[in-house]
């Protein structure tokens, strides 16, 4: 009988077939999990929406594909687990693993169902983090590399390193770059976000939290006691966020 | 790190003052006309809500008024009847509620009101007479704005030369609204409203009146009108209030039997807040009752001032 000598090649053998065993019969495989493209507007130079088509529609968005927009194209996209992400433009966006995704750039709505699976990841330029129960939240990138989130409906849990807190409709986030770890947040007026937002605006379709968005959105409208001039902007520095005043 | 001007310390809240001291972040002051290019993500205004579930608001308000037909006849009064009217009004509201139910919310609403008539002539000092309102409402507030409510008022008129009850009456009644928001400076209610009034009047149904018909009750009736209200914040402190409505009527005791009306009621108010509890604004209001009853057929102006104390808590 002739031994098997263990040389570097068939180490090497053997470790491919063990990643291909794992993802064969991991509970979801690799190839299951994907995004699909539901919708793909541009913005015309005059700001006129226009539709791509119905061609694209299905398209998958494989782990390790990246979308990269540019400006004025926005998508919507459908995650195997019913989350939907709608990318705004100059967005780019990656899908990394299963419910695990990178947001290089610009902004990213996202609905999560109710759903026993794994928390949802998005991973920024220098900081993630994790959520977890169904919500909608809208995140965006900002410019010292750290991450915003806005709250539109639901009780979000955010898994921010050994920090968890859950997410209040109506409020913003702020996640400092580095160290991951939660930053300021700010209550804002929910329906004006929502009426300004091309996010939730610009599709021709409803998110299927719209009802629930509309009435959380409803519920602190009528308990406004104040509204300021005040306006939140980007994040510039580490520790830091600009106030906007909007001027008569 | 922090940059404020003058004006800006002027702008903001002292929440934000504070905020801003404790290191918040820094601003950037834009034309408003920039303000709608940052709309890719949704603009985010800085709010303040109110998380409590019970509130308390009081008032007292002041009004000197010029009125052309006093006592709302269908001829005219004579000179005599033209004095300047003085209306002395105090009012508690307390409000629960704003809890979800559906896609809305609901709330409550408790008041009294005390108001005091006062005919500036000692020739008519005996028409002088306080209006005492007890009111109960719910409101249900849905999503799309629209608002139905539920609630019933209770009124008395007293003489306050003799003490005598003159009137008194419930009115139970149920309407449906819309909200509508032109702009972020206006407003625009529109309302139908129903109600049936249960009420005892008393003072002309004497024994041995020769009048017939003057029963205690000859003024219940069912009433249903559709009414709107339109605010328009035209510049800082400044507004502009208007309303109308058009109510049919139809009463069925004693001597108003088979009695119609149509009331039609406009007005409009210019109001200054000039402090932060304290308000005065001008009015001028037009009445006009159309009645199958000729006698009950009358048309009237009020115009005048008046002085506003509200607080909230």
């Amino acid at each position: 009988m002739k031994k098997r000598a263990y040389t570097p090649s068939n180490q090497g053998q053997l470790l491919l077939t063990a990643l291909a065993a794992f993802l064969c019969f991991s509970p979801l495989h690799s190839e299951d999990y994907q995004f699909k493209l539901v919708e793909w507007i541009e913005a015309d130079a005059g700001g006129q929406t226009l539709h791509k088509g119905e061609t694209h529609r299905g398209v998958p968005l494989l782990r390790g594909q990246s979308a990269s927009l540019g400006p004025g194209s926005r998508m919507e996209l459908v995650g195997s687990l019913g989350e939907m992400v709608r990318l705004g433009d100059e967005t780019s966006f990656t899908l990394l693993h299963d419910r695990q995704v990178r947001l290089s750039r610009g902004e990213m709505l996202l609905c999560l169902p109710p759903s026993e699976s794994m928390p949802f990841r998005i991973q920024g330029p220098s900081t993630s983090f994790h959520l977890d129960n169904s919500g909608t939240i809208v995140t965006q990138v900002t410019a010292n590399g750290g991450m915003k989130l806005v709250c539109l409906s639901g009780h979000p849990r955010l898994l921010v390193g050994s920090h968890s807190a859950l997410l209040q409709p109506g409020r913003v986030y702020f996640l400092p770059p580095g160290q991951p770890r939660l930053g300021r947040n700010i209550l804002i007026d929910l329906s004006l976000f929502i009426r300004t937002s091309a996010l939730i605006q610009e599709f021709p379709g409803k998110l299927p939290t719209h009802r629930q968005m509309q009435k959380t959105a409803f519920l602190q409208a009528i308990s406004i006691k104040k509204r300021t001039r005040l306006f939140v902007g980007d994040a510039t520095s580490s520790d830091s966020l600009d106030l906007l005043l909007i001027e008569n | 790190m922090i940059h404020m001007s003058a004006i800006l310390f002027r702008r903001i809240s002292m929440l934000f003052i504070v905020a801003f001291l404790l290191g918040l972040g820094k601003t950037v002051t834009i034309p408003a006309n920039g303000a709608a290019s940052l709309n890719d993500l949704g603009l985010q205004q800085l709010v303040e809500v109110k998380e409590k579930q019970f509130g308390v608001r009081s008032g007292y308000r002041f009004e000197i008024l010029a009125r052309s037909n006093p006592f709302y006849l269908d001829i005219n009064g004579g000179d005599a009847a033209n004095v300047p009217i003085m209306s002395n009004r105090l009012y508690v509201l307390g409000e629960a509620g704003n809890y979800g139910i559906g896609m809305g919310v609901m709330k409550h609403t408790a008041g009294l009101v005390y108001n005091r008539t006062n005919f500036m002539s000692g020739l008519l000092d005996v028409f002088d007479h306080d209006t005492q309102t007890f009111f109960l409402d719910n409101t249900y507030l849905r999503t799309g704005n629209w608002a139905l409510s539920a609630g019933i008022r209770g009124t008395r008129i007293v003489n306050t030369a003799d003490g005598e009850k003159d009137y008194s009456g419930w009115t139970p009644n149920v309407s449906i609204g819309k909200l509508f928001q032109p702009g972020t400076r206006q407003s625009l209610w529109i309302r139908w409203r129903n109600s049936l009034t249960f009420s005892e009047i008393t003072g002309l149904a004497v024994d041995g009146s020769p009048f017939k018909g003057l029963t205690d009750d000859r003024l219940n009736h069912w009433s249903s009108g559709l009414g709107f209200t339109h605010g328009w914040a035209f510049a800082k402190n400044w507004t502009l209030d208007s309303r109308g409505s058009l109510d049919l009527s139809q009463y069925s005791k004693g001597a108003n039997q088979d009695r119609n009306d149509k009331l039609l009621n406009l007005g409009t108010a210019i109001q200054w807040d000039f402090l932060r509890y304290f308000s005065m604004a001008g009015f001028l209001d037009y009445s006009r009752r159309f009645s199958n009853l000729d006698k009950y057929s009358f048309s009237n102006w009020d115009g005048g001032v008046r002085l506003n104390a509200d607080i909230g808590f």
